[in-house]
């Protein structure tokens, strides 16, 4: 176990710490690469046509209107949705057929724990099925600012803490690619800024993360490259500054409603 | 998959709700049995001390509902997504569950059944009510229901991977338990091949006590554990096939 993860050691504090040294993506090419995504639930279409690459060192930001199709996108990528047609594969294969999935990607999509279970035991069912240490969880909780609550029932928790002890779930394998749903949700003006610092650290130590978002001053301010989807279809994919280069003197949520316009008389 | 049974005995270990179910049901065996074994005047052809055993099968019940919760409360708090994201392949997760459970089950089904044995023997003989119950029956029906339990969770989880709503999913096996099976039991004909291949007769078969009605024919108690088997293989394949099948949108 520990022989696979060398150059990786320190545990999380110090791997993701202020002095998180650079290092090589895992494998050459993009983190993410998604293709002709697709997907119906019953009459509905999800999904209908994404497309996208994320690339390891940068925050690419995955913005899209309520029911655009974001979340079933992400889900889809990692393995708990099967697509109707297309392909996502992480560091150059399908989620599910990669050799440790945990170290190679982590994600937060629903803020969920057992209400009956505390933080930290929560964490520790998660490491073991990781096949990681125990003491792991301890240090997640140290970064994401849940060591006071480390021992309180999750049940207690606010939205903001369940969000931080889902987003320790999807750092405990120190992974090189992150996926996150909608991670400032709940969390308060201090926990979106710190939110926005882990997430530069982490890139400025080559990782890949995507982030969806609706939050767009948020993400102007954090995000390296921008996807856009509209009515399940990619819109746009470019870096932010290339972006609104397109449109000199306005902003990206000028460009973004522009975008995902919806037509006359369609329900949006 | 010693990863898988690492996290799992950790979770059933650090789940309060677990814990509670178990000491309520042992508490609520050995008061019933004590206070059946006290009070009640027996049926004359039935054995005293198996008719007074046949309550520890509340434990078959709490078992079958606690492998149903362990499934289907993996839906309900969305912790199947970050089980299923560290293991993407959901067969071995459904397989740690079974072994897990089925274990706790086996222990806590021969707890219960040997508590309820050792207080039902010294009260049947302080009123001078032979048991009629011998050493090796009482072994018999310690192991039987040891072996009911544990079959008991094994198919409760695949019950819950079937029906993954766990309202809907405790709904239907106490509908099944307690309303269909004593219904349909009393129906002519239809009703012997319920009290014999029901939940309820062939718990009381496997565990060699007393059924409802205590006139039931019921299996002989190694044909009685093999159903059980057969059920639960049945229930975990439908469920480990519906699992990987269906998306987790939560």
């Amino acid at each position: 176990m520990t022989a696979t993860t060398s150059g990786r050691d320190g545990g999380p504090v110090a791997r993701h710490g202020a002095a998180a040294a650079r290092r090589p993506p895992a494998t050459a090419g993009p983190a993410i690469q998604v293709t002709g995504l697709r997907k119906k639930f019953g009459r509905v279409m999800a999904v209908e046509d994404v497309s996208f690459t994320v690339c390891y060192g940068r925050i690419t930001g995955f913005l899209g209107p309520n029911g655009a199709g974001k979340t079933t996108t992400l889900r889809m990528m990692v393995g708990l949705i099967r697509p109707d047609a297309g392909t996502a594969v992480i560091a150059g294969k399908p989620y599910p057929k990669l050799a440790d999935p945990a170290r190679a990607a982590g994600a937060l999509l629903d803020a969920a724990a057992h209400p009956g279970r505390t933080g930290r035991d929560h964490l520790r069912v998660l490491a073991a099925a990781a096949g990681l240490p125990g003491h792991q969880a301890d240090q997640l909780l140290d970064l994401v600012g849940l060591a006071h609550a480390a021992r309180q029932r999750a049940g207690r928790y606010s939205l903001g803490m369940r969000q931080r002890l889902a987003l320790a779930a999807a750092l405990l394998g120190d992974p090189d690619v992150l996926i996150l749903d909608e991670p400032a949700n709940g969390l308060d003006p201090q926990g979106i800024r710190w939110l926005r610092d882990l997430l530069r650290t982490l890139a400025a130590g080559g990782r890949a993360v995507l982030i969806s978002s609706h939050l767009l001053a948020e993400a102007a301010q954090t995000v390296d490259d921008i996807v856009v989807i509209s009515r399940g279809r990619t819109v746009a994919q470019a870096p932010l500054g290339d972006l609104l280069a397109t449109r000199p003197g306005a902003t990206l949520e000028d460009i973004y409603l522009e975008l995902t316009v919806t037509p006359q008389g369609a329900p949006s | 998959m010693t990863r898988l049974l690492r996290a799992e005995t950790l979770q059933l270990t650090t789940t309060r709700a677990y814990w509670l179910l178990a000491a309520g049901t042992t508490a609520l065996i050995a008061g019933a049995t004590a206070a059946t074994a006290t009070a009640t005047s027996f049926t004359p052809g039935t054995s005293p001390a198996r008719s007074v055993l046949a309550i520890a099968g509340l434990a078959q019940t709490v078992a079958l509902l606690a492998g149903v919760l362990s499934v289907t409360g993996e839906f309900r708090h969305k912790t199947i997504t970050p089980a299923a994201l560290i293991t993407p392949r959901r067969t071995p997760l459904l397989a740690a569950k079974l072994i897990t459970l089925a274990t706790a089950g086996l222990v806590f089904g021969l707890a219960t059944t040997a508590i309820a044995t050792a207080i039902t023997l010294p009260l049947l003989a302080a009123r001078h009510i032979p048991a009629d119950l011998t050493s090796s029956g009482a072994a018999a029906v310690i192991a039987g229901g040891a072996i009911a339990t544990a079959l008991s969770a094994a198919i409760g989880i695949g019950v819950g991977a079937i029906i993954r709503n766990q309202a809907a999913a405790i709904i239907a096996v106490l509908a099944l338990l307690y309303v269909a099976e004593p219904l349909l039991g009393f129906i002519p004909h239809l009703g012997t091949a319920i009290q014999q291949y029901g939940l309820g007769g062939l718990s009381a078969a496997t565990t060699h006590t007393i059924g409802f009605p205590a006139s039931a024919h019921l299996l002989a108690q190694p044909a009685a554990a093999l159903v059980l088997v057969g059920y639960a293989t049945i229930a975990l394949l439908t469920g480990a096939v519906l699992l990987k099948r269906r998306d987790i949108t939560t």
